[in-house]
């Protein structure tokens, strides 16, 4: 079995994100950056199903420029088999990056594909759908559970709806979307990086995927929030209450 | 005179085995030699067991392991902490010894003078009188000592030993076959041909002799029978005893000298790291299975005696996480070794993760086993398999990326700082101190004040001093303590490449585990510096008149001695001097000092969840409270964190306070 | 063609706010282009629905219903969707950011190659070649200028940014539309749902809200005495992750990053501290009001009322004197 797992290049998840200049670009000069949380949940995921069963391999896919091999790594370090990255020096809109993942899984035919349902600094959360609906493959998203079938040919999902729990049950090949509560990632730690350093990531060019159409969806500028006024702290019980009347929120 | 000499030397002796068919003397021999055989075979087997694991560490010198048998194997420096313990084991363990050497004085005269075709070898006259007199009060020193063993399971105090059935029957082993040598003997007097008047000499043997003169009205041949009896059971006992030595917790009777002369040199607040070439090269990081040891780890867990005062002091146990020291010891020594995994149901990550590594195991073990070296290598390994969840994990990424445990950024470190005049390394020429601030003093509010404290004390006392602002990121100790040597060693070459290139006299911390951290252990990465914790620097300060304190009401209070300064670093004194020059004079809590009660943050467990048992905090904070303080001091972080909450969860009034804020708040013109 | 086009997922009796708000949405977008939306109602419940549509300023509202929508899924809507669109193009498509549209309307943007932008906050502008769309990212911690150059774009919009639109008055043509056969995947299958009834106010309709962190301690314990000042509000009940995850309350409860945003009239937060995650799903509250015993929480830091109180006293005081004033 083949399990596919997309995987984003964002800022370390603490870090305090300023704006540069005139609010063109972000300063991420000292910024750290890690695998997306999300995605880290379906790395995790596909190593729980490599974990339960016989002869699963998991590859990881990134869409970026060489420094988000450190990401691949960190997930390879984690047990991932192998990597591979499509190369892409600028800023992709979620459309070009879904269409360089199809180009990727109709070469590598995995059985599923797991991937963050949101990245934590656009948190645009289009990507793994798209991806879905160029290969005209089911979706599930805001996955808290996935349960494969013996045979692994269906998937029984449980997503977290607005109106609670949804379970759906999915013919594979599919996209899953992992969210916070399908399970805990392991720590990636040293000789699980040690490892990582010997396996192998796979290079691909634009060109060798086809076309990836222009880029159609850009951030022009950024800027921050308002700040607003301080409140006011109250002594007591008998304040906040006043305070409501006064407000007219009673 | 010369007539007595002559009757003491010729007539003034014991038949050797008198009474004692040939029958029972084969059966003695064989039973001999399988109780040495089943004895040599566990030995071996042990030490079989320890030849799996990896060769490391430097070998022991010969005066050094002499020094260490001295204070250890024969004074027994640790037992007697435990003034009775020390009394019964001590009784036991000489009138052993001496009881042991007759017996062998006995095989000897009895193979010698058969050998050599003499009637006696030297076991007459006055040697013999001697040994038997010494025999007789060894004998009952024996015996006391296992009445004390006995009577304190009942009613011991803090370092009461366990009441299982193995402690138990082992201590009965020792009674019976202790009272049956004296019953033998007296029965021998009694019934020897002749009876007590033709062998006045015997009244040496004054305990046998006491029961000879009761057993006189008996028959002759009641008590021959009696005797027989009486040796048999004694002799199969005792050859039971030898064939049980390495089964049981006996086996420390070989294996705890062992371990006292030839261990590693291990500290507590020392870890032995792992480079990172190792690690790849051998593919091997902390233990998963027995192999995975050093051999002289492997050696020290069979020398516990299972006297379980390491799980007494441990605050795991004591506040009912399923952690105990002594059972790691003895689950890895009783694992079946090869490739069975050491993680599983018994040594369970649960287990693991409650070690606080305050070292309070490795201070009170008499044996010098290193536990806590044992659950660290074994945490090293989870840690490996990525078996490290929750905030734990979130704060060892936290500590690598952002290079402090809450993910604060890193060009905020010196905020603190701001307005306060302090000097960066950069700004001041060769400072006497480099003023060390650690994660906490930096970020956390509340010990923000403690630093601040400090500047004012520093600054008061007119120190020229610097730090590292933006330059200083977490010492790693959180990331060590956890079991990820990786990004300890990252943490720690950038600290040590910031501190090369500055250039200071010493280092001052406010933090004990900074003061651990640098002080024991940068050098083993080259980073060699003199660090002094802020309470030994202020007593300094006082003691040299550069700090002058104004006098002020005395304030009733108790210290918490942090862990990583008092045990693991043996400064206990500084604290209470400086503290007494604040008008606090510290009354003691019950565990004070290197006996002090674990806070329960270190090791990691400050960025975890304490969901079993009691909290160790709130365990400490009652026996703090017993002292009745208005103030509670502390000189840590973490402690002051701990201290506080527990404080806070039975809503006391109780001032928690770190030693430096105590003192600047006697600085003279102070505000407060 | 007329330019914008809002979807309504047509699931119940009645439209909710997020729907109005959606058509609030459609309306500035209608403003910024200089023309006019329509609305799409989806679902089982679409011709039930279309006559308090049509009083919601729209030009035509399209009803498109069938058993393949008659459960929702990603694929079938998603595929009707753009069925509906081959014959009807539009300038801009939105809907209101719903865990379904979350998931549906990507897919859907692949299916007809157009660019999309998600939870957008507010309209810049509207041109044939190009939209600009103002939304938050990092955590909601700061807002981005986005640029969609194409003739044809999609978005979902955050509900609580948007006016909801009173249905009435004005009166669009009603047109039902035929939806083509065989669109669903049958690669899917709907087996449950699990979902909390309540009496409460939902989430994302309330005007008040009240919402429990790890401070309440649990359902034994702090929870049910912010029920119950809930119910004396009459608001909804919400939560923060460390709650969900604790399993004291269901996701559906969940207030942040990854559960809803919100934007209530007041918000009213107990016992929690305020995460950056936590206040990504609340900050734009209009009146908020924090009750915590540790001054320092970052919560009161957005707050405009706050209570420095053990909210194990606090939260019954509160409920009694506004029961008192019959509130």
């Amino acid at each position: 079995m083949k399990l596919l797992v997309t995987l984003k290049r964002t800022p370390q998840r603490d870090a305090r994100i300023r704006i540069s200049g005139e609010g063109a670009a972000l300063d991420l000069d000292n910024v750290q950056f890690e695998v997306n949380p999300f995605d880290e949940l379906a790395v995790e995921e596909a190593l729980r199903i490599k974990e339960a069963r016989s002869e699963v391999e998991v590859v990881v896919v990134s869409v970026g420029a060489e420094e988000c091999e450190q990401q691949l790594v960190s997930a390879m370090a984690m047990g991932a088999d192998r990597a591979v990255r499509v190369h892409h020096e600028g800023q992709p809109d979620s459309l070009q990056v879904a269409k360089a993942l199809a180009a990727v899984v109709e070469r590598e035919e995995p059985d599923l594909v797991l991937s963050g349902k949101l990245a934590v600094d656009d948190e645009c959360g289009q990507v793994p759908a798209m991806l879905a609906g160029l290969l005209g493959w089911p979706q599930a998203s805001q996955a808290s559970d996935i349960e494969l079938s013996e045979d692994a040919s269906e998937a029984t999902v449980v997503c977290e709806v607005d109106a609670g729990l949804e379970t759906v049950s999915l013919a594979l090949p599919a996209v899953i979307m992992a969210d916070l509560r399908l399970n805990e990632p392991r720590y990636a730690s040293l000789p699980g990086i040690m490892k990582a350093k010997k396996k192998p990531i796979a290079t691909l060019g634009i060109e060798e995927l086809g076309a990836l159409g222009s880029t159609r969806s850009r951030v022009t500028g950024f800027r921050a929030l308002e700040d607003k006024p301080p409140g006011i702290k109250v002594g007591s019980v008998e304040e906040l209450v006043q305070a409501f009347e006064e407000k007219k929120l009673i | 005179m010369d007539e007595l000499n002559t009757i003491f030397a010729a007539t003034v002796t014991r038949e050797i085995l008198w009474n004692i068919p040939g029958w029972a003397r084969a059966l003695m021999y064989l039973l001999f030699l399988a109780a040495v055989a089943l004895c040599l075979m566990g030995v071996a087997r042990r030490v079989r067991y320890w030849r799996q694991g990896r060769e490391a560490g430097e070998p022991v010198s010969l005066g050094k392991a002499c020094r260490r048998l001295w204070r250890d194997a024969v004074l027994q420096v640790r037992i007697w902490r435990s003034g009775a313990a020390g009394l019964g084991h001590a009784l036991v363990f000489w009138g052993f010894i001496v009881l042991f050497l007759g017996t062998c004085i006995v095989a000897v005269e009895d193979y010698g003078s058969w050998l050599l075709g003499r009637e006696h070898l030297f076991f007459t006259g006055t040697f013999y009188l001697a040994v038997s007199f010494a025999l007789e009060v060894f004998g009952i020193f024996f015996l006391l000592g296992l009445v004390v063993a006995l009577s304190r399971r009942k009613s011991g105090g803090r370092l009461r030993p366990l009441s299982r059935p193995v402690d138990l029957a082992v201590l009965w082993l020792f009674l019976v076959i202790g009272l049956s040598g004296f019953a033998t003997e007296g029965l021998r007097i009694a019934a020897a041909g002749g009876g007590l008047e033709s062998h006045p000499f015997e009244r040496w043997s004054f305990v046998g002799w006491w029961l000879a003169t009761g057993l006189q009205g008996l028959d002759g041949n009641v008590l021959t029978t009696l005797h027989l009896g009486s040796w048999l059971g004694h002799m199969v006992l005792s050859m039971a005893f030898i064939a049980l030595i390495p089964y049981c917790k006996l086996r420390h009777i070989f294996f705890a000298p062992v371990n006292i002369a030839l261990r590693e040199d291990r500290k507590a607040g020392r870890y032995l790291g792992v480079s990172m070439e190792e690690v790849e090269e051998t593919g091997r990081y902390g233990a998963a299975v027995a192999a995975d040891f050093t051999r002289r780890q492997l050696m020290s867990f069979d020398a516990c005696t299972e006297c379980a005062r390491c799980q007494t002091v441990c605050p795991a146990t004591a506040t009912g996480k399923p952690l105990s020291p002594m059972k790691v010891v003895l689950d890895i020594a009783g694992s079946s070794g090869g490739g069975a995994s050491l993680h599983g149901d018994e040594i369970s990550p649960d287990v693991l993760w409650a070690c606080t590594s305050c070292g309070a195991c490795v201070e009170e073990c008499p044996v010098y086993i290193d536990q806590l070296g044992a659950i660290v290598d074994l945490r090293r390994h989870l840690v490996a398999e990525g078996e490290i969840r929750g905030s734990a994990q979130a704060a060892l990424r936290s500590v690598a990326a952002a290079g402090n445990p809450w993910g604060m950024p890193q060009e905020d470190r010196g905020d603190w700082a701001d307005g306060l005049g302090v000097p960066t390394i950069d700004e001041v020429d060769s400072p006497e101190l480099l003023f060390w601030i650690g994660c906490a003093g930096s970020y956390d509010r509340r010990s923000r004040k403690v630093t601040e404290a400090m500047v004012r004390i520093l600054q008061a006392a007119g120190v020229r001093f610097a730090i590292l602002g933006k330059g200083e990121c977490c010492t790693g100790d959180p990331a060590r303590r956890m079991g990820d040597e990786f990004t300890y060693n990252e943490l720690a070459g950038a600290n040590i490449e910031s501190l090369s290139a500055a250039s200071f006299e010493r280092i001052l911390t406010t933090c004990p585990h900074c003061f651990n951290a640098i002080r024991n252990e940068y050098p083993d990465l080259g980073g060699d510096y003199d660090v002094v914790h802020h309470s030994e620097f202020i007593e300094e300060l006082i003691a040299s008149g550069r700090l002058v304190l104004e006098d002020g009401a005395p304030v009733r209070g108790t210290l918490h001695d942090p862990c990583y300064l008092a045990r693991q670093n043996d400064v206990v004194e500084a604290p209470r001097s400086v503290l007494r020059s604040t008008g606090l004079d510290v009354v003691e809590p019950e565990q004070s000092g290197k006996a002090g009660f674990c806070c329960g943050a270190g090791g990691g467990r400050m960025w975890m969840e304490e969901d079993t048992g009691e909290r160790i905090n709130s365990e400490r904070w009652s026996q703090l409270e017993e002292t009745e303080p208005e103030t509670v001091a502390v000189g840590c972080p973490f402690c002051m964190t701990m201290m506080t909450d527990a404080r806070d969860a039975v809503d006391s009034s109780v001032e928690v306070k770190d030693i430096a804020e105590l003192v600047a708040e006697r600085l003279p013109g102070s505000l407060t | 063609m007329a330019d914008t086009l809002i979807i309504i997922q047509a699931m119940g009796n009645e439209l909710s706010k997020s729907n109005l708000a959606a058509a609030g949405f459609g309306r500035e977008a209608a403003a910024a282009s200089g023309g006019a939306f329509d609305i799409l109602l989806l679902g089982p419940s679409a011709s039930g629905l279309s006559a308090a549509a049509a009083g919601l300023g729209g030009g035509t509202v399209f009803t498109m219903s069938s058993t393949e929508l008659e459960v929702y899924t990603a694929e079938a809507f998603a595929a009707a969707a753009a069925a509906f669109l081959a014959d009807h193009p539009y300038r801009l498509v939105a809907a209101a950011t719903s865990s379904a549209t979350k998931e549906y309307f990507p897919r859907l943007a692949a299916l007809l190659d157009v660019p999309m932008a998600s939870d957008v906050l507010k309209v810049e502008s509207v041109d044939p070649q190009k939209v600009i769309l103002t939304r938050a990212v990092f955590v909601g911690n700061l807002l981005a200028t986005v640029e969609l150059e194409a003739p044809q774009a999609l978005a979902t919009c955050r509900s609580s940014e948007f006016e909801p639109q009173t249905p009435g008055g004005e009166t669009s043509t009603v047109e039902p539309v035929e939806m083509p056969a065989g669109l669903a995947s049958s690669g899917k299958t709907f087996v449950g749902i699990e979902a909390a009834s309540s009496d409460r106010p939902d989430l994302k309709e309330a005007d008040i809200i009240v919402s429990v962190g790890r401070g309440t301690r649990g359902p034994d314990e702090g929870i049910p005495l912010c029920e119950r000042l809930a119910d004396v509000l009459g608001a909804a009940l919400g939560a923060t992750r460390a709650v969900v995850d604790a399993g004291w309350l269901a996701n559906e409860f969940q207030i942040g990053q990854t559960g809803k945003i919100v934007a209530p009239e007041v918000y009213v937060a107990i016992g929690l501290s305020g995460s950056i995650q936590h206040l990504a799903g609340m900050r734009t509250s209009k009146t908020i009001v924090a009750i915590n015993k540790d001054p320092e929480a970052p919560i009161f830091e957005v707050a405009d009322l706050g209570l420095v109180a053990d909210l194990f006293d606090a939260v019954p005081e509160l409920t009694a004197a506004l029961e008192s004033r019959g509130g």
